[in-house]
């Protein structure tokens, strides 16, 4: 009986997130401003540094990483504020509020639609950064999916807390990048080191450490979330 | 004689307070199942801030509350399940069309079924003429329209308690009489507690209603 309550527990909490993420996705989709402005964002943010390093530049393995991540970190900016903040915005917060669902499947559905919205982002950066800036990550294609994927997967946990803690505030625009300052750090500077490396050809061996310190990071932040966020969402 | 359950809502001495003024203090209420209950008074007496406690959304600085037994503080839960609630701003999503928004909040209330979802979607947009409308997006709605279609959001998943914070501001006249109507085929399987400051609508509707000022509960009043 037990685990039949706990089971359902859980299928609840899947579905529940899942109906978040679908109609999140289903309003970006019908209104497409972010997905537009991450596509604008994108090719200005290739093209600047295209013009600044020049084509073919014999140094580029030296600031691809950092450029791809401060890209990336910028999409996201623009994926926090859709998080909790744009339900804040139109009132419908308070439809979630009531529901008898678990806070903690709210926080799931709006992770990952952060994550999905960063990795849109990702898809158009890297590959147009790689044709303009011309350089390839030596067939390592599955690791910086790894490298990239999990990168953002952090930025969109510390993006889904922020967005949520800075909702009920009238001053959000400089509480969400000042939140997230202390935050950030811990998964951005592993990520760009990781592809630093990746970008000269290292191996998996090579970007373990990175990837073992985003991955702790991770869970840390995971564990923090689950047992705060009631609070945060109710109080 | 066990008669705790006598009352679906009771608060006894309940208080909220903002940085030391009162939105609500000292009220104490019991409402009975299948009760039509107004909250009369001016803005600002405290209406919308008893009806939001009484939805979780807000909580009280002191006294308690439960529904159907359900201690509103420690059972959220539960008590999340009983209620609907209809805000002065609709709780739907415009560029979803309305059977979408419909069918989103049922699944957050566990419904699973598709053919059962469009059956209840189907069977609650009739009784209020507008199932002709339910693919139109919510945007594309006049406030009327809007307004009834978050009624039957809150009202969707069959709630004990339906708690309506001036939900007849915005409609015209025949949106006024759909809801009054609603509100008597309703009360047959939900309590209803609603607030308004129209004291000629209140009066014709409720069974019984109180009259708040300055977040007391001055005097209530049997109407049937």
């Amino acid at each position: 009986m037990e685990d039949e309550v706990s089971h359902n527990q859980v299928t609840n909490f899947f579905n529940d997130a899942w109906q978040i993420l679908l109609k999140d996705l289903r309003l970006e989709l019908r209104r497409k401003y972010e997905i537009y402005s991450i596509i604008i964002l994108a090719f200005i943010s290739n093209l600047s540094f295209g013009f600044a390093l020049g084509p073919s530049n014999p140094n580029i393995t030296d600031f691809i990483s950092g450029m791809l991540w401060v890209s990336i970190l910028f999409i996201g900016m623009l994926g926090f504020t859709t998080g909790f903040v744009r339900e804040m915005d139109r009132g419908s917060i308070e439809g979630l509020r009531v529901a008898p669902i678990s806070p903690q499947a709210i926080l799931a559905g709006k992770t990952v639609y952060i994550f999905l919205l960063m990795c849109g982002g990702a898809i158009i950066l890297i590959p147009s950064s790689m044709a303009i800036l011309n350089y390839s990550f030596h067939s390592n294609g599955f690791l910086v999916l790894l490298v990239v994927a999990l990168g953002i997967l952090n930025i969109a946990v510390i993006g889904s807390i922020v967005s949520a803690l800075a909702m009920y505030s009238q001053s959000r625009a400089l509480i969400i990048p000042a939140l997230s300052m202390p935050l950030l750090p811990g998964t951005i500077i592993p990520s760009i080191l990781a592809t630093g490396k990746l970008a000269v050809g290292a191996d998996m061996n090579s970007i373990l450490p990175e990837l073992q310190i985003n991955l702790a990071f991770l869970l840390l932040m995971i564990a923090a979330l689950w047992i705060t966020f009631e609070y945060v969402l109710y109080d | 004689m066990n008669n705790v359950t006598e009352y679906l809502v009771k608060t006894s001495n309940l208080s909220k307070s903002y940085g030391g003024i009162f939105a609500i203090r000292d009220v104490s209420i019991e409402i009975n199942k299948g009760e039509i209950f107004g909250l009369m008074g001016p803005n600002g007496a405290g209406k919308s801030t008893l009806i939001r406690i009484l939805s979780t959304l807000t909580r009280s600085s002191s006294g308690n509350a439960s529904i159907s037994n359900y201690d509103l503080r420690k059972d959220q839960r539960q008590v999340k399940k009983l209620i609907g609630i209809v805000l002065h701003h609709n709780l739907l999503y415009d560029e979803l069309t309305a059977k979408e928004n419909l069918s989103y909040y049922l699944r957050l209330y566990g419904f699973r079924n598709k053919e059962a979802i469009e059956q209840i979607i189907f069977e609650k947009t009739s009784q209020f003429n507008i199932a002709d409308r339910v693919d139109d997006q919510i945007g594309t709605l006049s406030s009327g329209q809007k307004k009834r279609f978050d009624i039957i959001r809150a009202t969707i998943h069959n709630p004990k308690l339906l708690l309506l914070d001036e939900p007849f501001s915005g409609l015209d006249r025949q949106g006024i009489d759909q809801l009054k109507d609603f509100f008597n085929s309703t009360k047959k399987n939900s309590t209803i507690l609603f607030s308004t400051h129209n004291q000629q609508i209140g009066e014709e509707v409720s069974d019984r209603i109180a009259t708040l000022e300055k977040g007391r509960i001055m005097e209530t009043k049997n109407l049937r």
